[in-house]
């Protein structure tokens, strides 16, 4: 990254609106969705902050700095290496005692400085809390911004309050209010001050940051440890150290370290934030839901009635737009064609417009309807809430396949592409089920092999057309199966990662946002018709009809 | 002490301990799901259970609840 370029990250936990965020900050538009992990890739967009280009990157949300996912993995080394000037965290402010928690984090990595985004402030007046702002804003010594970006509140005042940190040391504050136990300072005093004289280590990250994360045995933290000259005395001091600060707390000290930092934000919690016993409404109304939607005997059913409600709807609305662009361009090329003709051109350019041209790029721009409904179907799973549950319900029956609950929102989205299904695999933890994931996502029929199928299927079967595209897609599903228990039993044996998820509450969605959503995700469709698939017309329309 | 899996809808419990291997430890603890937290069983079915846990909703496989030991908490309210 060029040293002029301002960069700014947006850091949040997954549901925390991040997204949402970055729309109203780029105007640019991407999908939001309300699947943890929706953010299947870095993101990027420029903002005009104060006169200045300012680019705003997207990381991908995440509980903690921990590591654990792949997810966090690249949000951790961007921030840790890519050094942005500044860390906007997004909060979800009804919810601010889990989502401080990666706040805490990176005020004590202190890579830069930090604005706090008190985002879905508008809930948090609706169930009638009230949290004081300028009183936490004052002891954590970091700004607060509320916003409640769907209804664009806020985004001037954190624009504003993002231009004005912009160029501030990383180290501001200088200090942060949160202390471990005494032991445990004492142990991270003592190894910080080893790691500073480390010439290895002690340039890339602060001491003190270094120290925590070795105690907390951070993998990769451990790793950049054996690279370091001072290695084996090093080792030695951690171990000792770790071993009397275990014996003081009596359990394990990665559990104390994580349960101080909660503790901490308990107490912030209960001294800023003022609730009131109606506080649950959004939830135990998302939690009734549940108890159809998510049920032992119903969920499943309801999965596949749903599964199928969505192909049904898209191949019958869909089916009926198709028919209208069909015409429309086989009208277009009479007419071009007739037009050429009186132009007293020769007669194969005529046939080159007409058959190859409009016709072979208009065979597969008719498809766009169909792609584009199926598309708004999976953004409306993705942004309600539903693709959470559904991971949530099919866990014992991927768990039976030797794949993970998780494993099924990549195979949904590759029925509309499989390049951001293979994408959607990163949220996986265990590197098995993802691999797996990835090499059987290609074998869900995605939107671009439908006209192939419609084409097959009218020539062959014009009969029962939608049964047999039904059942191409159901074939998929069962080779998809089979090669999970095939890669599971041959390669990549043990046991799939237990489903660890959170449920975002039910949210409706704006219609604006799905709109968009799926517009952008069939723009990219409609541009590789226009390009790839141009080219591959006319060279097929030459090979056809020219005498070689 | 029982494991999780074997709690009734509704019912109030402490985690006492989380058995299994570290990985998942980490990333059950970043989510605030500590040895000594309280936790709201929101619905379990010998299997997938939901958990209110910090006013989030937290969906756990068969596997994983099994391994979180709890014990139950007299209701506060």
């Amino acid at each position: 990254m060029k040293k002029d370029n301002i960069v700014i990250a947006l850091a949040g936990n997954p549901n925390s609106g991040k997204t949402t965020i970055f729309n109203a900050l780029t105007g640019s538009r991407q999908r939001v969705g309300n699947w943890p992990g929706v953010t299947v890739e870095r993101k990027e967009g420029k903002t005009d902050l104060d006169g200045r280009q300012v680019t705003v990157v997207d990381l991908p949300g995440i509980y903690s700095l921990t590591a654990n996912s792949l997810d966090e993995r690249v949000a951790r080394d961007f921030i840790v290496q890519d050094k942005p000037c500044l860390i906007a965290v997004v909060l979800d402010a009804s919810n601010l005692e889990r989502n401080l928690y990666l706040s805490l984090q990176l005020m004590e990595l202190k890579a830069a400085p930090l604005v706090l985004v008190f985002n879905m402030i508008d809930e948090v007046e609706e169930k009638g809390m009230s949290i004081d702002l300028d009183g936490l804003s004052r002891l954590l010594g970091i700004p607060i911004v509320a916003t409640a970006a769907k209804k664009n509140r806020g985004i001037q005042q954190l624009k504003k309050v993002l231009a004005e940190r912009i160029g501030l040391d990383a180290l501001t504050p200088a200090d942060i209010p949160f202390r471990y136990r005494e032991n445990t300072e004492f142990a991270i005093e003592r190894l910080s001050s080893r790691l500073e004289k480390d010439p290895v280590l002690g340039q890339s990250s602060p001491s003190r940051w270094l120290a925590v994360k070795l105690l907390e045995d951070d993998r990769e933290y451990l790793a950049r440890l054996e690279k370091s000259p001072l290695r084996n005395a090093l080792l030695e001091d951690l171990g000792v150290l770790k071993k009397e600060l275990e014996k003081s707390i009596g359990y394990d000290l990665e559990t104390a370290l994580v349960e101080e930092r909660y503790g901490f934000i308990n107490g912030i919690v209960k001294e800023f934030v003022k609730t009131s016993w109606g506080l649950e409404d959004r939830l135990s109304l998302s939690d009734k839901i549940d108890k159809v939607l998510a049920n032992r005997v119903l969920g499943l059913p309801i999965f596949f009635f749903l599964l199928w409600l969505i192909f049904k709807l898209t191949f019958d609305v869909g089916g009926f737009f198709v028919d209208h662009i069909d015409r429309l361009f086989t009208a277009l090329g009479s007419q071009a064609a007739t037009l050429i003709d009186r132009l007293d051109a020769p007669s194969w350019v005529a046939s080159l417009v007409e058959d190859g041209i409009i016709g072979g790029v208009g065979s597969v721009l008719v498809f766009v309807p169909i792609i584009f409904f199926l598309y708004l179907a999976i953004s409306l799973l993705e942004e309600s809430g539903y693709m959470a549950r559904g991971a949530f319900v099919m866990d014992k029956v991927m768990h039976a396949m030797g794949l993970h609950g998780k494993s099924f929102i990549p195979m949904v989205v590759g029925f509309g592409c499989n390049v951001p299904g293979i994408m959607a695999a990163r949220t996986l933890e265990n590197p098995k089920d993802r691999i797996i994931t990835i090499l059987i996502t290609p074998l869900m029929s995605c939107a671009a092999r439908l006209p192939i199928y419609v084409l097959f299927a009218g020539a062959f079967f014009a009969k029962h057309q939608g049964t047999v595209i039904f059942a191409i897609y159901l074939l998929g599903i069962a080779l998809a199966m089979l090669m999970a228990r095939l890669f599971k039993s041959i390669f990549f044996k043990g046991e799939p990662a237990p489903l660890i998820m959170e449920l975002p509450p039910y949210r409706l969605p704006s219609a604006k946002s799905l709109l968009l959503s799926a517009w952008h995700r069939s723009f990219i469709f409609i541009q590789k018709a226009g390009t790839v698939i141009f080219l591959a017309v006319v060279a097929v329309w030459c090979l056809a009809s020219l005498p070689l | 002490m029982c494991p999780l899996s074997l709690c009734a809808t509704g019912e109030r419990v402490k985690v006492e301990k989380i058995a299994g291997g570290c990985e998942v430890r980490r990333r059950l603890e970043a989510m605030g799901v500590l040895p000594g937290e309280e936790v709201e069983v929101i619905s379990c079915h010998c299997g997938p259970v939901i958990l209110n846990i910090k006013g989030c909703r937290l969906g756990l496989g068969c596997g994983m609840a099994q391994k979180i030991l709890v014990t139950p908490v007299a209701p506060s309210r």
